[in-house]
């Protein structure tokens, strides 16, 4: 009995392991079948669009380009797939081997320069990598390409940006060997830094108002009285940071000058730009921004706030935090977790982070980008697939497939609805993004695998397209209308009946619209870069010190230990670089605005 | 015939030293390999290189980089701190290098054999765990949601949880503390095994004579391993200055930075990190310098004191 048994389990094992392999191959076959599928709907869309391509299209090879997309958050790699992929394959039977990206991308380019040679298609994340790889002679001039670029030269929305990349971004050359990506108006309402409390305890401790920043400790500590541990008997804390993404300085601390109009990252981290008055001066002036942001997360520890962990936690630390509900402050409007996901809606007790602006603050708002930002598209110099590379990068460029990538298959996932305007039909598709929601015909994978892999596309969401709708479905009309969550609901009301944050703070001047001119700074030669990187392990070290001192003189004797190290370092020779280069930007924007 | 035979009469040395030549020739090709060529990357400290260029299109700026650490007092104060660091580590390391010896000795005096090797193997493992995952697992034990600090808290011997991980009070000990949870009975091995070829007659000897265990450990066993540990103490020498980087890469934050840093560390932060290939060259550099002088020193010391010496 015992050995039939036995007998049974074993057959049924090899059965499933062949049932596996089958599947396997079956996978592979339908991988093949999709490309008889995709030849027999290439004939199709040919037939519609370009018809006298059509007798090559047939015979057209399978091609693979391989990708280094630095900009990419990714820690995936390997061959593209999901809808987006087959997107590509019925389009141009092509397939996209993506090299890893995730940390330390710029260590990653630097193998590659240094190995002389770079995957075909590469994504550049700032301008700073994007000269390594120009010095390096290893970008193809796109510029001697533009009959097979027709999606990137002769376009309206990309003028503008091929323009200002050779001119100022081409090593003096004219080509253009950086085409620049996220060109386009600045989206409606989509604010990166904006203070976010825990809505529920704000709520119970009667809705203080915050008149400025420093009156949010006083506020959060109400909060934590209120809610001292969370139901799973966690210590809840009002701040709680993370030092992972640190670069020159403590930069979850120098962020919140953002929420005063100030640039602490995009013209240089080691200076404050005030993007109102235009104006700017070193991150460690004795007025700095910089250290009443020190002094605000040093109350805060004083008081108990402050997640003592914060110095040595990481992202995903502070994010699982947020996702419990243990910490009541949050400073970008995206980080919390699933805390607002998952408490949004529940009618017993609605919560979630909510944002609660103080009253004088200005909140950054991104520049329009007729030049695009910092971050790029370029081809490899000696790259084998140079037909394919081009073919590939004209179709991330080309308007429509833009469209497609950014908001999945029509009549799938959104549609025009009876008076042509587009609407999202499976909301759960889209806001459950990373499940592989999207149907199997289509490509299957997850709503996110669009555009995932390659973070940020040509155009900004916001673009307003061929068919008069911008090009993310975030800002369609209909998704604005859609009903917003209970707290959502709430929080409107608490902001006077609004629809959404913008139409809160435009009437009361409470955003500072940015200038493109912070994407124009050249970055700073060898020589300079060393002395940045020196003051920034400087600055680094004793930010976090001062958050942590003991006592008031413990915080400004390190300040001024800090600024005298920074100062004997040369820091001065970077204020004076970056405020040239400042006003040579604020020139240089008036021929592209 | 003759004139073979007098061939023959010379070559026997000859052809065996040839012979021996070309049984080495592997290993001392291998050595040219990978520790002479290497040293041919030393070039690129004199450049101010740029990865994707040919090394002699950058340009030549002869000792920059080399004096690029004591251009400033706080470059210098920097530098001058990391050394002491790598060398205040290095030296405890040494002094406490009689550890295993001493471990090995009382772990051989267990009766129980079973017992014996539970001992080694649980004080062995620690050795193939790597120092992100010993980090980890103290993370877990001393940070302030950790295992200490609950305990502490429930306890009632702190109110509020104390990080440990960033306080700076005796980094080195702490060093040292993790370093010998982590190597101490792998270290233990070489002397375990020089303990099992020590001849078992000596041992009966003295047991007739009516050696008593402790006096049988001090008067036959330590005699027999202090060879042994002078081997391996000159050995650490040389490595004095390679303390690695794994360790104090994990252990260091801003609060510990100043005390943890060593010159592995400083070289990946300062070059590698931040892609200055030409500056950790010359740093490095900096580095076997210090390393050739330091060996030089103790072989000295060691011609004076014990009338042997490596070369």
């Amino acid at each position: 009995m015992k050995k039939k048994l036995l007998a049974l389990l074993l057959s049924s094992a090899m059965v499933f392991s062949m049932a596996a392999c089958g599947n396997d191959s079956g996978q592979d076959g339908s991988g093949t079948g999709g490309s008889s599928e995709s030849q027999s709907s290439d004939a199709g869309s040919e037939g519609s669009s370009s018809e006298s391509a059509t007798g090559q299209e047939t015979e057209r090879e399978e091609t693979t380009v391989s990708a280094f997309i630095m900009q990419s958050v990714t820690g995936e790699s390997g061959i593209w797939q999901g809808w987006g992929a087959k997107k590509l394959y019925d389009d141009l039977k092509m397939k996209i081997n993506f090299d890893p990206t995730g940390n330390e991308v710029e260590t990653k380019l630097q193998q590659y320069l240094v190995a002389g040679q770079l995957p075909d298609l590469v994504g550049l994340k700032g301008l700073d990598q994007a000269q390594l790889a120009m010095d390096a002679d290893m970008l193809l001039p796109l510029d001697e390409y533009k009959d097979k670029l027709p999606n990137i030269f002769g376009q309206e929305i990309y003028d503008n940006a091929v323009r200002y990349s050779q001119d100022y971004t081409s090593n003096g050359t004219g080509h253009l060997y950086l085409m620049p990506v996220a060109i386009g108006p600045t989206a409606y309402n989509s604010l990166n830094w904006v203070p976010l409390l825990q809505w529920d305890a704000y709520k119970q401790v009667g809705k203080p108002e915050v008149g400025t920043l420093e009156d949010y400790l006083d506020v959060v500590e109400k909060m934590v009285e209120y809610k001292p541990t969370t139901e799973a008997g966690e210590k809840v804390y009002g701040f709680s940071l993370f030092s992972d993404w640190d670069n020159v300085t403590a930069l979850e601390i120098s962020t919140l000058s953002f929420m005063y109009g100030i640039d602490t990252e995009y013209v240089s981290p080691l200076m404050e730009t005030n993007i109102i008055t235009k104006e700017t001066k070193s991150l460690l002036a004795d007025d700095s921004f910089y250290k009443r942001a020190l002094k605000f997360y040093f109350d805060a520890n004083q008081r108990g706030l402050l997640d003592p962990d914060s110095m040595s936690q990481t992202y995903a630390d502070v994010e699982a935090k947020f996702s419990a509900g243990r910490v009541m402050f949050s400073w970008f409007s995206w980080l919390a977790g699933s805390y607002t996901t998952d408490n949004q809606n529940n009618e017993e007790k609605v919560d979630g982070m909510a944002s609660v602006v103080a009253n004088d603050m200005k909140l950054y708002n991104a520049p329009e980008q007729t030049i695009g930002r910092n971050w790029y598209f370029a081809i490899a110099k000696d790259t084998k697939n140079l037909d394919a590379a081009l073919e590939l990068l004209n179709w991330l460029y080309d308007p429509e497939v833009c469209f497609y990538l950014t908001n999945g298959p029509q009549g799938t996932i959104w549609d025009f609805d009876e008076n042509g305007e587009p609407y999202v039909i499976e909301e759960d598709i889209v806001s459950k993004n990373t499940e592989l929601l999207v149907p199997e015909e289509m490509g299957g994978g997850a709503f996110r695998d669009g555009v995932y892999s390659f973070n940020t596309l040509g155009p900004q969401a916001a673009t307003v397209m061929d068919n008069g709708y911008t090009m993310s479905y975030r800002y369609w009309p209909s998704w604005l209308r859609r009903n917003p969550s209970l707290m959502k609901q709430e929080v409107n009301e608490f902001l006077g009946g609004v629809t959404v944050l913008s139409e809160y703070l435009e009437p009361r001047d409470m955003i500072a619209d940015s200038t493109q001119a912070v994407n124009m700074i050249t970055p700073a030669g060898d020589d300079l870069e060393i002395v940045i990187t020196q003051i920034g392990e400087i600055v680094k070290k004793y930010s976090w010190q001062m958050v942590y001192a003991k006592d008031e003189a413990q915080f400004e004797s390190l300040w001024k230990e800090m600024t005298d190290q920074a100062k004997q370092l040369g820091l001065d020779q970077v204020t004076e670089y970056y405020t040239q280069e400042w006003e040579k930007a604020l020139e240089i924007v008036k021929d592209y605005e | 015939m003759q004139k073979t035979n007098a061939v023959k009469k010379k070559s026997p040395r000859d052809k065996a030293g040839f012979r021996l030549f070309l049984l080495s020739l592997p290993f001392l090709i291998g050595i040219l390999v990978f520790s002479y060529l290497p040293l041919a990357g030393w070039s690129y400290s004199f450049f101010n290189y740029k990865p994707g260029k040919a090394l002699f299109d950058c340009e030549f700026v002869g000792f920059k980089w080399f004096v690029a650490p004591f251009n400033n007092p706080v470059l210098r104060d920097q530098f001058f701190r990391v050394m002491k660091n790598t060398l205040g580590i290095n030296l405890l390391y040494m002094a406490t290098m009689i550890l295993p010896m001493i471990f090995a000795m009382f772990l051989m005096e267990i009766r129980s054999k079973g017992y014996r090797k539970l001992v080694q193997t649980l004080t062995t493992i620690p050795n193939f765990i790597s120092w992100v995952l010993v980090y980890a697992a103290f993370f877990a034990l001393f940070s302030t949601e950790g295992l200490l600090n609950n305990l502490l808290v429930g306890a009632g011997a702190v109110d509020t949880p104390v990080n440990f991980l960033t306080t700076t009070s005796h980094m080195w000990l702490k060093m040292l503390g993790y370093h010998l949870w982590k190597g101490l009975g792998w270290g233990a091995i070489v002397y375990i095994s020089a303990i099992t070829s020590i001849d078992s007659e000596i041992y009966e000897a003295a047991n007739i004579d009516g050696a008593g265990r402790f006096q049988k450990m001090w008067h036959i066993t330590t005699p027999h391993l202090i060879p042994t540990f002078f081997v391996m103490f000159v050995l650490q020498i040389g490595n004095i200055i390679n303390n690695g980087i794994d360790q104090y890469l994990v252990f260091s934050n801003a609060m510990t930075q100043d005390y943890i840093e060593v010159l592995d560390l400083y070289v990946y932060r300062y070059g590698l990190q931040q892609g200055n290939i030409s500056y950790a060259t010359a740093v490095g550099m900096w580095k076997s310098l210090i390393s050739v002088l330091l060996v030089l020193i103790a072989n000295t010391l060691s011609k004076k004191i014990r009338g042997s010496s490596i070369f």
